[in-house]
């Protein structure tokens, strides 16, 4: 009897140890972070529709640097638009941004809209991204070689109290950046 | 998956940890090291003050025992996120993800976005512990050792000290099992982590036959000492994030008390225990003790 007993409680004993076992050292194999990234924009013109193309280049981040070679998976979370600055302060206009692939198909456009940039300074406009908007990029990175983009802010139907006006502004994007330990 | 079978102490976890470390507290400044890491330390330290005892009961003449203690610890919802600290003009209006927790929260502000790292999602861990025990009088001394362990360069120390006193033999007639104990666990990696966890609980069980029913009250603290590489990253809307240098933390655990119930099976050498530990992240511990 009481060998049965023995034998059934230790039996219990490592069931229960494998079972609660969770592969939590895995857990430490890897590392989930995000990278924020940060473009900006310089728009001066006297005219009443202008725009200005940059490369957002992932690898201008230094996080994204440092885990480069041991990058698993990376994908686009967010992206909005900053006001830096602006003069005149009341200016206002039509703007819309396009992401391009590094080969300059276009993977999403965005119009953001008759909007005052100077009201985007402090708080900044979010970008309403749909899932297929998102989709595109995230296909796009995923080949993992894919990290620099074609991004151009143009401004159209301009209102302006000024013949000149200078419009600095940033796109900023977040990415989740998986990568192994 | 294999790997998770070669868990089997406490301290394959900190190894494991300790390689990790560097990526895992990167991202985070002095301002917001305790609030990611704390519930660490506290699982951590519920880990190395639980399966002190199965029995308040301690042997008059000799008595020895070696055990296999295995832990699961339960991460409370509230301890997988913390409330950062964030500079001038951002708004911590969600929180972000503490070690145990799962995506880090996004801030926006003027000077573009700022996040954290991702917590490893996990709502519990298991710990696993073996000691020895060898009593003499009425007193209890409990070894909890493993030699220096090699993690990459760096070497990892463990060692547990307890003492553990019957009360009840002073009391004639006394129905029940009395005793006191306090435990000293030490924990390091050569510059790195040094760990340290102390309890001191009040034990009281009743034996009917092969079955012991126990219960304690435990006051315990633990503390982890961490120095790590902050990766400064010039463009963060952090000041305190821009430039990469070393930073050292003390982190508390945030355990302090805990109520302890169990019951312990006695079938010839062996002593089969089960408890529930109440407490700031709570413990289910089983063991198996071969014990005369």
């Amino acid at each position: 009897m009481k060998n049965y007993l023995i034998k059934s409680m230790l039996a219990m004993f490592v069931f229960t140890l494998v079972s609660f076992n969770g592969c939590i050292l895995d857990s430490f194999n890897s590392v989930t972070q995000n990278v924020p990234i940060s473009q900006t924009f310089y728009l001066s013109s006297n005219q009443t529709s202008f725009s200005d193309s940059q490369t957002v280049d992932l690898s201008s981040s230094s996080v994204y640097q440092n885990y480069q070679e041991k990058i698993e998976s990376i994908q686009l979370v967010r992206a909005e638009y900053r006001t830096i600055s602006v003069n005149p302060s009341s200016l206002s206009g039509n703007i819309s941004f396009v992401l391009n692939d590094w080969n300059g198909n276009k993977l999403f456009s965005l119009g953001l809209g008759q909007i005052t940039p100077a009201n985007y300074q402090k708080t900044p406009l979010e970008f309403q991204l749909t899932g297929a908007q998102i989709a595109m990029v995230n296909n796009y990175l995923s080949k993992l070689s894919n990290n620099k983009f074609q991004a151009t802010i143009s401004i159209t139907n301009i209102k302006s109290s000024s013949v000149n006006y200078t419009l600095i502004g940033a796109v900023d994007a977040v990415f989740e950046m998986k990568s192994n330990l | 998956m294999k790997k998770c079978f070669y868990v089997l102490f406490v301290l394959l976890l900190a190894a494991k940890f300790s390689f990790a470390q560097q990526d895992q507290f990167a991202s985070f400044a002095e301002n917001n090291i305790n609030g990611f890491a704390q519930p660490f330390v506290t699982s951590l330290g519920e880990g190395l003050n639980s399966g002190g005892f199965y029995t308040a009961y301690v042997p008059k003449t000799f008595g020895f025992s070696i055990s296999f203690r295995a832990m699961y610890i339960f991460i409370p919802n509230d301890q997988k996120t913390f409330t950062p600290t964030l500079p001038p003009g951002y708004t911590a209006d969600e929180p972000t993800a503490t070690f145990w927790g799962n995506k880090a929260a996004i801030y926006t502000g003027p000077n573009g976005y700022m996040s954290f790292v991702n917590g490893i999602d996990k709502s519990g861990t298991p710990f696993y512990m073996p000691q020895i025990t060898g009593s003499l009088m009425g007193t209890e001394l409990l070894i909890r050792y493993l030699p220096q362990i090699k993690v990459g360069d760096k070497n990892l120390n463990f060692f547990g000290v307890g003492l553990r006193h019957s009360i009840s033999q002073y009391i004639p007639l006394i129905p029940i099992d009395l005793a006191v104990q306090v435990l000293y666990n030490k924990l390091s990696v050569t510059d790195i982590i040094s760990a340290s966890s102390f309890a001191i609980n009040g034990e009281v069980s009743k034996t009917l036959g092969m079955l012991t029913a126990y219960g304690g009250i435990q006051y315990e603290s633990s503390k982890f000492d961490l120095t790590y590489t902050l990766n400064g990253d010039p463009n963060s809307p952090d000041p305190l994030l821009r430039q990469s240098r070393e930073i050292k933390a003390s982190i508390n655990g945030k355990d302090n008390f805990r109520f302890i119930v169990g019951a312990s099976l006695k079938l010839v050498v062996l002593v089969f225990n089960v408890d529930y530990n109440m407490s700031s992240q709570s413990v289910l511990t089983g063991g198996i003790s071969f014990e005369f």
